[in-house]
């Protein structure tokens, strides 16, 4: 199982959604993807595209108005 | 929960317009939507090659070179890289067949992201089929 680091630091609506989306077209099943980012809305909305894709948020942190999304990807 | 599938039409070839099927369009993709974009007239004269960097905005057309600006210093994507993003999340992009022989517009001249020709009947399968459809 790959462990797969992106950032989207800086970014703003939609990209932090769409480099998750392609990072995860990239795995495989059972692999697992971090997202580091700083844009508010997209904390939540990545979750939820997560959730729609059938794909599983593992994890959610937050500190400082920075956040990391752990995901994975599913069969 | 998002619904299931997507279909644009995408008539219109202002900046602003464009941004906003494009990041609708990316939104959907993102959320595991089947996407359709149908492109006619000045639509598919955006998706001509280079042509995504000359369109302008839809009021006040002499400031879209300041409107740009604005837009990547708040790193905003350009409507070039959310083209190629919605390409690569495999948004299905469609040029209209009779857009192309009336405007002179060979498949060659347009971007390598339209991957179909086709008419009124492929729009309408693609949009009988969707949740949601938009006419932009």
């Amino acid at each position: 199982m790959a462990e797969v680091k992106i950032s989207t630091v800086g970014l703003n609506c939609p990209k932090p959604l769409i480099e998750t989306r392609k990072a995860m077209r990239k795995l495989e099943a059972g692999d697992i993807l971090i997202i580091e980012g700083d844009h508010a809305v997209s904390k939540d909305e990545i979750q939820q595209a997560v959730k729609d894709t059938g794909d599983i948020v593992l994890g959610v942190e937050e500190t400082g108005g920075k956040w990391v999304i752990k995901v994975q990807k599913s069969g | 929960m998002a619904a299931k599938s997507m279909t644009i039409v995408m008539h219109a070839d202002d900046l602003d317009k464009s941004m906003a099927a494009f990041i609708l369009a990316a939104g959907a993709a993102a959320k595991g939507m089947d996407v359709t974009m149908f492109f006619t007239f000045w639509g598919l004269m955006a998706m001509k090659k280079g042509g995504a960097d000359k369109v302008k905005l839809s009021k006040f057309r002499m400031f879209t070179g300041f409107m740009k600006s604005t837009m990547k210093k708040h790193n905003v994507a350009t409507l070039d890289e959310l083209i190629k993003d919605c390409g690569e999340m495999g948004v299905r992009m469609v040029a209209c067949e009779m857009t192309m022989e009336l405007m002179n517009t060979p498949k060659e001249s347009l971007r390598s992201e339209i991957t179909e020709i086709g008419g009124v009947g492929t729009y309408l399968d693609a949009a009988g089929e969707s949740n949601i459809t938009l006419f932009i």
